[in-house]
């Protein structure tokens, strides 16, 4: 069993297999040995570390990823989510966003490619202005610099 | 970022974005993710996105991944739906782009062209078809690709050898009055324009047609007319380069009367009908290419040694009181030569367009390659020197060479002078010698995109040797080979260049390739690389020397 703690000082304590899903964690019990001392994660709070632990346990017993999977992995790109994974990352932006960053954080690169595919799956097909409602964003465009990123792409609007 | 440039082409923004420091949870990710999630959207959501802000706008301008995924969406090599995502392309791009090094063609195929006359042929290819002329008539033909059989088995048997032939299109009529002089094609906007000169040599026409023959829906009229009005004697008018952008073509004439002799560039733009002509007075060019949509390169072998010059074509909506609607900005010098030697210089234009149309071939303006052959000699009384070398640059030389102070407002001084072959030439260039004794030696190699190709020594004879380099910054960088060229060359010593003449513009050069026939034209281009064998026909009923061109299409 290993030991978390969260940046709110709340401990988790989690079969090592599940905590081995991140390759942080994975690197840091190597570095370390065998230890009983708590691993802290100043980074992850609680509430968001547990939703990251639970999808570590459904998938904790899933094929590690090849390990030079960087070059092979975008020829089978797609945003197909399995539908545990859609139920368990259906989810307030805030906490998808707080998902995203710990599963970058912890290194747990399934989880982030979860995270990412939904996040690109909300903004797939929208306009600028739909998006900027969508996140939130302020448009800070002068109407020049605007017009003149509107041309730039207008070569991609009618394919 | 620097040498990799593509369509969406960011500039940076003078003031921090407020979008940098933003306490917006999905801004607040980091840079890593948000290419992350991008990768995963098809191109024009990925433009949107980056539509939004600043932040993600430059996001997506910095990311090499993304920009080249953007990149060749925008070749539309093949349909890109919204199923497949842009990675998936990218793998299937790459796989077809990267074949050429090997040189291993999947299949070849030879089309046999209809019989010419040899003087005065000239070829075009582009966007997978290829035009070629003699003095009567044009003919088009589609070559083959590889994605005419994506959807058939994969497993051809390679390197078989098809005889095929293709329907040949002539104008209408099928016979021309006067002579043709050149012709050029843009088959994204399904365009065929040729340029004949009448009989009494008095007048050049260009015939703007569609691939089919018809008349071209966007051309205002079907054909433009030069011609030089003298009062009296005899007049001529001689088409020395032609060259076409998306909506201008470009000429370079040589009108003459007696001893009087006016050197012009025509600019015409097809679809408006407008027209615009600019006098060079002392500087004569034997050749000119458009590299951007406004932008011509002519190069001038007479004045004060040689130089590329830069001029920029003004459209009438800008403010422009006076008629120069085609401005000089900058001349750049080529090494110098010695006194008693002539040069002649031939830009082998680039084949592949530098806008995105509704055609595969796109390479991002900037870095275009131009191949330009340089051919100097000396005639003394009783022997001819000749020298032949290819200079191969990035169009982005031409367009903002260092030494040129950072204002870029056209100087449109005939007398500026010229930018030292020292300041901007070696750095930036690179020059292969190539055998004098090439057959037709002025249009040694051709290039698309960042690729050229050039005959080696054919020896022995009716045999021929091609090479292809590619000088794209991105895999010289990127994905750097040992056997990448990089390091600095000296031209041989011989008797033309006023001094040493060194160059160091890195490439990479593939295998080179070999072959029988008499080869006079070479090109190569994303997936095929097509040779033109000449046999020699006999004299035909007029006289004169009948050819008929093979292409042999290797399809990569």
């Amino acid at each position: 069993m290993v030991t978390l703690t969260t940046s709110d000082n709340e401990t988790f304590t989690v079969d090592k297999k599940v905590a081995e899903k991140s390759v942080l964690i994975k690197n840091m019990l190597e570095d370390v040995g065998e230890s009983d001392q708590a691993i802290p994660l100043p980074n992850v709070t609680a509430s968001v570390l547990k939703k990251v632990l639970e999808w570590c346990e459904h998938h904790k017993d899933d094929p590690a990823p090849p390990e030079n999977e960087d070059k092979d992995d975008t020829r089978k790109r797609t945003t197909d989510i399995s539908e545990w994974d859609q139920k368990f990352i259906a989810v307030d932006q805030e906490m998808l966003f707080e998902i995203i960053l710990a599963a970058n954080y912890l290194d747990i690169k399934a989880l982030l490619d979860v995270g990412c595919k939904t996040v690109a799956n909300m903004i797939k097909g929208k306009s600028p202005e739909e998006i900027r409602k969508l996140f939130n964003i302020v448009n800070d465009f002068t109407p020049e610099e605007e017009a003149q990123i509107k041309k730039e792409n207008e070569w991609a609007e009618d394919r | 970022m620097a040498g990799f440039d593509v369509p969406h082409n960011g500039n940076a923004f003078k003031n921090l974005p407020n979008s940098f420091t933003s306490t917006m949870p999905f801004l607040r990710l980091p840079e890593e993710t948000h290419t992350h999630i991008m990768s995963y959207l098809p191109v024009p959501s990925m433009l949107a996105c980056s539509r939004t802000c600043k932040l993600l706008y430059l996001r997506l301008s910095s990311s090499l991944a993304l920009q080249s995924i953007i990149s060749l969406y925008a070749h539309s090599l093949v349909p890109v739906p919204t199923s497949l995502s842009p990675a998936h392309t990218l793998a299937l791009l790459s796989e077809h782009s990267l074949a050429w090094q090997a040189l291993k063609p999947q299949r070849v195929e030879t089309i046999h062209m209809p019989p010419g006359l040899w003087f005065g042929w000239r070829a075009d290819l582009r966007g997978g078809w290829y035009a070629e002329c003699d003095e009567g008539h044009v003919a088009l033909v589609k070559l083959p690709s590889w994605k005419d059989d994506v959807s058939v088995s994969e497993t051809g048997d390679a390197e078989e050898d098809e005889e095929k032939d293709f329907q040949i299109f002539r104008p209408p009529g099928g016979k021309v009055v006067g002579r043709i002089e050149d012709v050029l094609i843009d088959p994204g906007q399904d365009l065929v324009m040729y340029i004949t000169r009448t009989p009494d040599r008095s007048c050049l026409t260009l015939h703007v047609l569609t691939l089919e023959g018809k008349h071209h829906p966007s051309a205002t009229s079907r054909t433009m007319t030069y011609q030089q009005t003298w009062r009296g004697d005899f007049p001529g008018v001689k088409l020395f380069a032609c060259s076409l952008s998306r909506s201008l073509v470009a000429f370079f004439v040589l009108s003459f009367l007696g001893n009087t002799r006016l050197n012009e560039i025509v600019v015409w733009n097809w679809q408006t009908g407008e027209e615009w002509r600019r006098e060079t007075h002392w500087r004569h060019y034997e050749t000119l290419a458009f590299i951007g949509e406004h932008e011509l390169v002519a190069g001038c072998v007479t004045g004060d040694g040689p130089t590329l010059d830069v001029y920029t074509i003004s459209s009438p909506n800008q403010e422009n009181q006076d008629d120069t609607h085609i401005l000089l900005s900058h001349s750049l010098a080529l090494p110098r030569l010695r006194d008693d030697i002539r040069l002649s210089v031939y830009f082998s234009p680039n084949r592949s367009t530098p806008y995105p149309t509704s055609y595969p071939w796109y390479c991002p303006p900037k870095n275009q390659l131009l191949a330009i052959t340089l051919r100097p000699s000396r005639v003394t009384s009783r022997i001819a020197e000749n020298g032949l070398y290819a200079l191969f640059l990035l169009v982005r030389t031409l367009l903002h060479p260092p030494g040129l102070e950072t204002s870029v407002h056209p100087v449109d001084d005939n007398d500026a002078s010229p930018v030292p072959w020292s300041i901007w030439g070696p750095d930036n260039t690179r020059i292969i010698p190539l055998d004098p004794l090439l057959p037709n030696p002025i249009r040694t190699s051709f290039t698309h995109g960042t690729r050229g190709i050039y005959l080696i020594s054919p020896t022995p004879s009716n045999s021929f040797q091609v090479c292809v380099v590619d000088f794209s910054p991105y895999f010289l960088r990127q994905d750097h080979q040992e056997d990448d060229i990089v390091q600095e060359t000296e031209l041989p010593k011989n008797p033309f260049w006023e001094s040493t003449v060194v160059t160091r513009l890195g490439y990479r050069k593939a295998k080179t390739f070999s072959g029988w026939g008499d080869v006079v034209w070479t090109w190569i281009d994303e997936e095929r690389l097509v040779v033109v064998r000449r046999e020699d026909l006999g004299v035909g009923e007029e006289g004169g020397r009948v050819v008929g061109n093979v292409l042999q299409v290797m399809l990569m």
